[in-house]
């Protein structure tokens, strides 16, 4: 979950157009942990497979547009165990969810209840492989609640947990996420602080937590300072991901930071772990994850699947040919 | 309430799990299957449900040619035999749940469609065979034709009795028109010959004009179930 942008901002801000270039990590796999297809397109799943990526985890999250009933959460719920996760595996990608109320619509309290009795009905669904995003945003009484409520649910599912930590106030927000979690009788090892920066890593890989980073242009972890922070902690219990949502931000900032990773003389094994090992290490203790389930989508040939454009097989999707002005 | 012989599907179901599951897997799977009646909320049942993806192998069920023949007997074309485990194991749960008061049982299986995933909801649709007041299920159906989920469409339209004995046209229609549009193996759907009608075969025709006319290729299967109109003609 991000937070708003401004499109005022002003475009040198944006820098230049490079040309991407991904040679340095062909035949890479990768592993996104966060990203919310929900608010991304067709051409952001090809363009994710085509740089590796083979599966992903979409957090529950704020959609951008508060939730004014249950049945607008039931609704979201299920289209994360059921039409999305179709729609990316149309893509060849694997698709993964973690289920939970978020910390911003944690505040509408009334509504809050509801949710928390519905979230039984999920959490237990194949390929659920934790409660999540939760945690903090405003740090409110509320949201204190209902971390903790979630907290006991993961404990009960034995679900790894995926937890966001605030913008505002962060590295007091982090230390209390972390704090709450020990409290009530989490193992470390299964939670996954998110959205780390070089103020927050130490004290969360200190106290046996993972620690996420997400590289999101403006708001975020630059790709650059991602670097700087592996060459610093190295790779254990550190995982990328784009939280790539409705904001600017980008789906292929893994692949990108993992070129950039390698551009920059990180060990491959160090990238490895990073931008696809760890993330599933650290959610496969939910039961949920196989890897082979993944590993054999991409073995799928495309111009094979495709050849004669017409009959399409195992639900693939068509290519487009997107340098063409011509559409068919 | 069930229009097949239901003690007959059951043992064998519970049989082929017998066979194919640990000790520990089929008590457990007794112990779930408790909770489909009596005092506990359905909501436990539910859960238990989708936690067959978690206990059960994921393997192909092995079905020997002999209950393949039962089963066929028992309801004329309906097949499991490219089933999964976890499906035998899900609609065997289903079969427990108590069928003698009516709306009790269908508001229990609508819950079970309200919040299914991808493959439970692949799962409920290749049970409607299974369920009893099959006339019921008619809209349930036409809702899965609907699915824009690939695997939840096959499910409705192959290998899946229950369409051809149950839609009304226009859903049927429908359900022979998606199959076109989205590349089925119309060799797999059942009762296609009894249910082929001069509407279905005007609008499938149309399709291959709009095909046409777009410099599109057409489904040769199309063509195929225009001409078994044609023959169901001759012979009446």
């Amino acid at each position: 979950m991000c937070s708003s942008h401004s499109i005022d901002r002003d475009k040198k801000s944006f820098g230049d157009n490079m040309p991407l270039n991904l040679d340095d990590i062909q035949g890479m796999h990768f592993f996104d942990p966060h990203i919310h297809m929900t608010s991304r397109t067709t051409d952001d799943y090809q363009a994710m497979v085509d740089a590796g990526i083979v599966a992903i985890i979409e957090p529950a999250f704020w959609l951008g547009q508060p939730r004014s009933g249950l049945s607008s959460y039931r609704d979201y719920y299920n289209s994360l165990i059921g039409w999305e996760r179709f729609r990316s595996s149309q893509f060849g990608i694997k698709h993964y969810c973690t289920i939970g109320l978020n910390s911003r619509e944690a505040n509408n309290i009334e509504l809050a209840e509801q949710v928390m009795e519905l979230l039984p009905a999920f959490i237990y669904k194949e390929g659920v492989v934790g409660i999540g995003e939760i945690g903090f945003d405003d740090q409110t009484p509320a949201e204190d609640k209902y971390y903790r409520a979630q907290l006991e649910l993961a404990k009960t599912a034995s679900l790894p947990v995926q937890v966001h930590t605030p913008h505002r106030d962060k590295k007091q927000g982090t230390s209390r996420s972390m704090d709450i979690a020990i409290e009530h009788g989490l193992d470390p090892y299964s939670v996954i602080i998110d959205h780390n920066n070089e103020e927050t890593v130490k004290e969360v890989l200190d106290r046996g937590f993972w620690a996420a980073f997400t590289i999101y242009p403006f708001t975020k972890m630059g790709n650059e300072r991602m670097v700087e922070v592996v060459k610093q902690y190295g790779s254990e219990r550190i995982m990328i991901n784009s939280a790539a949502d409705w904001g600017i931000s980008d789906p292929l900032a893994v692949p990108k930071t993992a070129a950039l990773m390698k551009a920059m003389g990180i060990d491959q094994k160090d990238i490895e772990l990073v931008s696809y090992r760890n993330a599933i290490t650290a959610f496969a203790q939910s039961g949920q994850i196989d890897e082979n389930d993944f590993v054999a989508s991409t073995q799928i040939d495309q111009s094979q699947k495709f050849e004669g454009n017409t009959i399409l097989r195992g639900g693939q999707q068509p290519r487009v040919d997107k340098s063409s002005i011509i559409i068919k | 309430m069930f229009n097949y012989n239901f003690n007959i599907l059951n043992n064998l179901f519970h049989s082929i799990i017998q066979s194919s599951v640990d000790p520990e897997t089929l008590i457990w799977l007794q112990e779930k299957a408790d909770l489909a009646n009596g005092n506990e909320p359905f909501s436990k049942f539910i859960i238990a449900f989708s936690i067959v993806s978690r206990k059960v192998p994921k393997e192909e069920v092995k079905l020997s040619d002999k209950d393949a023949d039962t089963i066929n007997g028992v309801i004329p074309h309906f097949s499991i035999s490219k089933w999964s485990l976890k499906k035998v194991c899900r609609v065997w749960l289903i079969m427990q749940i108590d069928s003698s008061d009516e709306a009790s049982y269908i508001s229990k299986i609508e819950e079970l469609f309200r919040d299914a995933d991808m493959n439970e909801l692949a799962t409920l649709y290749a049970a409607l065979p299974i369920l009893a007041y099959p006339e019921h299920w008619e809209k349930q159906c036409a809702v899965g034709i609907r699915s824009n989920i690939g695997y939840v469409l096959d499910a409705v339209i192959m290998d899946n009795p229950y369409p051809a004995e149950y839609l009304n046209e226009e859903a049927w229609n429908q359900l022979i028109l998606k199959a076109i549009f989205t590349d089925k193996d119309i060799s797999r759907i059942i009762g296609l010959e009894k249910r082929v009608n001069e509407n279905l075969v005007k609008a499938l025709r149309d399709y291959a004009d709009e095909r046409k006319a777009a410099g599109r290729t057409i489904n040769p299967e199309l063509w195929e179930i225009v001409d078994l109109f044609e023959q169901k003609k001759i012979k009446n």
